[in-house]
């Protein structure tokens, strides 16, 4: 296994306890260590997501913090207590949901999500709390289908709604969002933060490099250790070295002008992008455009347009680990 | 966060029993063609089995072959009438041929030759004569039929002739008047003397020539007479065996399979990290196979006592104890095969040989006292060997049922309990 090669993955320090703590944890299988070497935090009221390719340890790390595997090396605690010794009675703060859903195929989907949410205790009068989930899943109307015939996309949603039944505290989803139409995902997303308001603890593995913005923490995997962790836009200017500003003039940039860019201060990179168009990578663009365009001014150059450019998180993940791919 | 607001504290541990129980009985009534197969299946066949079974098959069709016009032939009706038990009488023929031809063809079972000439046999040359019994029969259990039907016929036999022979004496005897001149001595001498010897004499040979000549060829006679006062016919002997043997198979097979199901599914990981324990889970499933297995009883039982006039003669209440037993057993053992097998297809197999160990071992078709030890110990891990003994005492000798049965259900209960506990523990034990 070689070593992440990005950035330095030292994690966010929060102030309070962290829900849930990774500390040199290591699992291996046989003798292929599939996550290695792991320091993680993750604050309470959180968001994390846990983002890398299929096969890099997304999947291990969440069984590791549910305690459904027992680590090699180091300590995983949940909420204080050392995650794979937590007792039977106090698992109850923990809602989970698998990578692929676990469902009865000869129950409907109603006998389903009120199997699971009785395996969790919840109350069996509580039916209109499980409507209502099934009102965000968007399976109302669905109730009485069976399962096996139902389709992968209402498997994982019913799924997801099951695994908030309980309402617990910390949340880990494995995928919760894979196949589920763009439309249903922003829905997703829009209530793990509502939870996340309410002071649920979220930790989401996810292959959709994009979600990293809805996350609050953003922690990269790649072959099983952490190649970065952070805020999305800390993790975008470590990608980029800074933000970016893109610089529109109404005649061609001369090389004097990108002369003086270069020499402002918070300037980091000036890249031509075509003969009317330069990428400028600076510090912090809210600081940094006024200097840009007093530079242009100067030198006689009108400029057409100017602009923050917002970097498409997959560009942030391969500038970051994409060098530390097989 | 209200989360625990909608989990019911104290009530958890109920709420999760009632769940898993509601779920397995779902489960197992959407599946009815294993439900059809698993029970109404086999039940069927039994039904047509005891539809169909005529006791009367074990009584042989026999022909005599003997001397046209012999005593014999004179004397073969009332010996075929004494033993009407073993056999009917389908001819005599002085063919031997022939009747061994319609024994060969199948036609009859049995074909008995008398010697030609008894009488020179026994009488000139003092030996016994020979009756032979020819027979055609594989089953080693119609061979010794045959043997003690062949014993039985020959001691009958005997005993007419002998009865023929006393009758004929006694006769002479009255009719003889040298027996007739002695006896008036003797009467004359008791009448005289009043003699106690004479007095014997005289009672001797009022009893030797008035006796029944039946009663003096056959001093004994059985009267057997069963402890159960009603008759007990094969099928109402079989069916509580059948019910029992049937519930086994229906409670095992479906708790083995929906362990190993569940497993496979993936539910042992939700299992594993959720608030759920293995004895709820093992209560639950065990609530949900004891509906759907009493029902299933409730329905068989109605089905042979109204319908094919099983008695009932004990209590309903030993009956669901019974019964309870049966099925709580039986589900703990099918909990442990579930946890031993890797897939459906194993779970099942292990059930087939679970129910074929029942057929041999649990009473189903033989008497356990034929069964030596230390194979005999195989019964006693068996819920159907007390189940079928206990429902038997119960149905048809109408008494409670012994101590020895309802312990022995609950023991293999608790150890097939505490066997499946263990072993669901260490399944749901981290990696």
């Amino acid at each position: 296994m070689s070593t992440a090669t990005a950035t330095d993955p030292t994690p966010s320090r929060p102030a309070v306890a962290p829900a849930l703590s990774f500390a040199g944890v290591g699992k291996r299988f046989g003798d292929d260590w599939v996550v290695r070497n792991m320091e993680l935090a993750i604050p309470p009221g959180s968001i994390t997501g846990l983002i890398g390719p299929s096969g890099c340890g997304k999947t291990t790390t969440i069984r590791l913090a549910v305690g459904a595997y027992r680590p090699d090396e180091g300590e995983v605690r949940l909420l204080g207590r050392i995650a794979h010794e937590m007792t039977t009675p106090e698992r109850v703060v923990l809602g989970y949901l698998p990578q692929e859903p676990i469902l009865l195929d000869e129950l409907s989907l109603w006998e389903n999500l009120t199997f699971l949410a009785g395996l969790n205790g919840v109350r069996f009068r509580r039916r209109a709390r499980l409507r209502s989930l099934l009102d965000l899943v968007d399976l109302r109307g669905e109730e009485r289908k069976l399962v096996s015939e139902a389709s992968g996309g209402m498997k994982r949603r019913l799924a997801l709604a099951a695994t908030l039944a309980h309402r617990p505290p910390v949340l880990m989803l494995d995928e919760p969002t894979a196949g589920i139409d763009p439309v249903l995902r922003r829905r997703f997303w829009e209530r793990f933060r509502s939870l996340r308001d309410e002071g649920h603890t979220i930790v989401v593995a996810t292959q959709y490099v994009g979600e990293a913005t809805d996350c609050d923490q953003v922690v990269l995997l790649s072959q099983g250790r952490i190649a970065a962790v952070g805020t999305p836009d800390e993790l975008r200017r470590r990608a980029m070295g800074g933000d970016l500003l893109d610089v529109s003039t109404t005649a061609p940039v001369q090389a004097t002008t990108l002369q003086s860019l270069s020499a402002i201060g918070p300037v980091r990179q000036v890249t031509m992008i075509d003969p009317q168009r330069v990428r400028l990578s600076v510090a912090d663009a809210a600081s940094t455009l006024p200097l840009v365009l007093d530079c242009f001014r100067d030198h006689g150059e009108e400029v057409a347009a100017s602009e923050e450019v917002s970097v498409d998180y997959d560009e942030v993940f391969i500038a970051l680990v994409g060098g530390d791919r097989p | 966060m209200n989360g625990r607001r909608i989990i019911a504290g104290p009530l958890r541990p109920l709420i999760q029993v009632v769940a898993f129980a509601r779920k397995d009985v779902r489960v197992v009534v959407r599946q009815p063609r294993l439900l059809a197969v698993l029970v109404v299946g086999p039940f069927l066949l039994l039904l047509l089995f005891a539809a169909g079974y005529d006791q009367r098959s074990t009584v042989l069709r026999t022909v005599f072959v003997g001397p046209p016009d012999s005593a014999y032939q004179r004397s073969i009706d009332r010996i075929a009438g004494d033993l009407g038990a073993y056999l009917t009488m389908e001819d005599y023929t002085s063919d031997r041929a022939e009747a061994e031809d319609r024994l060969a063809d199948g036609e009859i079972d049995l074909v008995v030759v008398f010697p030609t000439d008894p009488t020179t046999t026994v009488i000139d040359q003092g030996e016994q004569a020979v009756i032979t019994v020819l027979h055609n029969k594989l089953d080693p259990i119609q061979q010794t039929a045959v043997q003690v039907s062949s014993q039985v016929a020959v001691q009958e036999l005997n005993a007419v002739v002998l009865e023929t022979i006393v009758a004929d004496l006694q006769q002479r005897l009255r009719a003889s008047p040298e027996a007739t001149a002695a006896s008036d001595v003797v009467q004359q001498v008791d009448s005289e003397r009043g003699d106690p010897n004479a007095r014997a004499i005289i009672e001797a040979e009022e009893v030797a020539t008035t006796i029944e000549p039946g009663v003096v060829v056959r001093p004994f006679r059985s009267d057997t007479q069963n402890l159960v006062r009603e008759p007990i016919s094969v099928n109402d002997y079989f069916a509580p065996a059948a019910i029992a043997l049937l519930l086994q198979h229906m409670a095992l097979t479906f708790s083995a399979m929906s362990l190993v199901r569940e497993r496979n599914l993936g539910l042992f990981e939700l299992f594993q990290v959720g608030p759920v324990g293995p004895a709820r889970i093992l209560l639950g499933k065990y609530i949900a196979h004891l509906v759907v297995s009493g029902a299933l009883a409730a329905v068989l039982l109605a089905t042979v006592t109204w319908g094919v006039d099983l008695p009932f003669r004990g209590s309903l209440w030993w009956v669901a104890v019974g019964v309870i037993g049966l099925v709580t057993s039986s589900v703990m053992a099918g909990m442990v095969l579930s946890l031993v097998a890797r897939t459906d297809t194993q779970a099942v197999q292990y059930a087939m040989l679970v129910l074929l160990a029942g057929l041999f071992f649990g009473g189903f078709l033989l008497d356990l006292d034929a069964v030596r030890y230390p194979v005999r110990a195989v019964s006693l891990v068996l819920p159907v060997t007390f189940g079928t003994r206990l429902l038997r005492d119960v149905l048809l000798r109408g008494t409670a049922p012994v101590p020895a049965d309802l312990i022995g259900l609950a023991a293999t209960s608790l150890v097939f309990g505490a066997a499946a506990w263990w072993l669901l523990a260490r399944r749901l034990r981290l990696e």
